[in-house]
């Protein structure tokens, strides 16, 4: 069975924006807490994305080459470091001393844009999964009568 | 008189040649080649059970790695088919000749 590297490359990038998915969806869903177990408002969280280190040569060896053929990973997911949004409340159990409660410097618009763009690209390496698949099948049928 | 043994050291004619040695020696790469192919179907098809199965108990499997899983072992089946086919139909050209 030739091993369509194609597949493993897209199946990362699925794997990748689906864990977009999940830290967004995380974002939007704290958007309003107050009180994180390290103390604090919650800070958004966004991933950073690399390659996978194709080996040398990779696509240049065939079917053959049992080496990494690549992709792509998520190499961190890093809290951002922009400053809570503060509001004036003093009866919030969380104030402090001046009556300001910090809440998470999440923007639901900045989110949205982040799910639909993660969502185009989940799409776009579907249809390079079925564009492959659809190439193996034409090959198969080379020798069918 | 002298009764001579009947095999005077000429080999026995069970250690000469085979003729299956030559047909295996030249069939050898094929015949390994189509194992491989078959062991590698087989190991396709046994990791997408594998993987349908942890998605039906509900392991944290990912799902598009279970549909890749379905669809390569598909794939490889198809292509053995295909293999099988063709030599069905080459055995049978050669059958078909005058003799």
């Amino acid at each position: 069975m030739p091993s369509l590297s194609s597949l493993n490359i897209a199946g990362s990038a699925l794997t990748a924006q689906r864990l977009r998915m999940d830290v967004v969806a995380s974002n939007i869903a704290n958007a309003e807490s107050t009180r994180t177990p390290q103390g604090g408002p919650y800070k958004r969280e966004r991933v950073i994305f690399g390659p996978i280190e194709a080996s040398s040569q990779s696509f240049l060896a065939g079917p053959g080459a049992e080496a990494n053929a690549g992709g792509i990973e998520v190499r961190a997911i890093v809290q951002d470091q922009v400053p809570p949004r503060l509001i004036h409340d003093p009866n919030h159990p969380d104030a402090d001393e001046e009556g300001y409660v910090a809440y998470p410097n999440i923007d639901l618009v900045t989110e949205m844009t982040d799910m639909l763009s993660a969502s185009r690209a989940y799409e776009a390496s579907i249809t390079v999964i079925n564009v492959t698949k659809n190439m193996a099948q034409r090959a198969i049928d080379i020798g069918r009568i | 008189m002298d009764i001579q043994p009947l095999l005077t050291g000429k080999p026995p004619i069970s250690a000469g040649p085979k003729v299956g040695d030559a047909v295996g020696k030249s069939d050898g790469g094929f015949g390994k080649a189509l194992g491989e192919a078959i062991d590698s179907l087989d190991r396709l098809q046994r990791e997408a059970d594998v993987q349908s199965a942890q998605l039906a108990a509900g392991d944290p499997v990912e799902l598009h790695e279970v549909m890749l899983a379905q669809d390569q072992a598909s794939l490889s089946l198809q292509l053995a088919i295909q293999v099988r086919n063709k030599l069905v139909e080459a055995y049978q050209d050669v059958m078909r000749m005058q003799v």
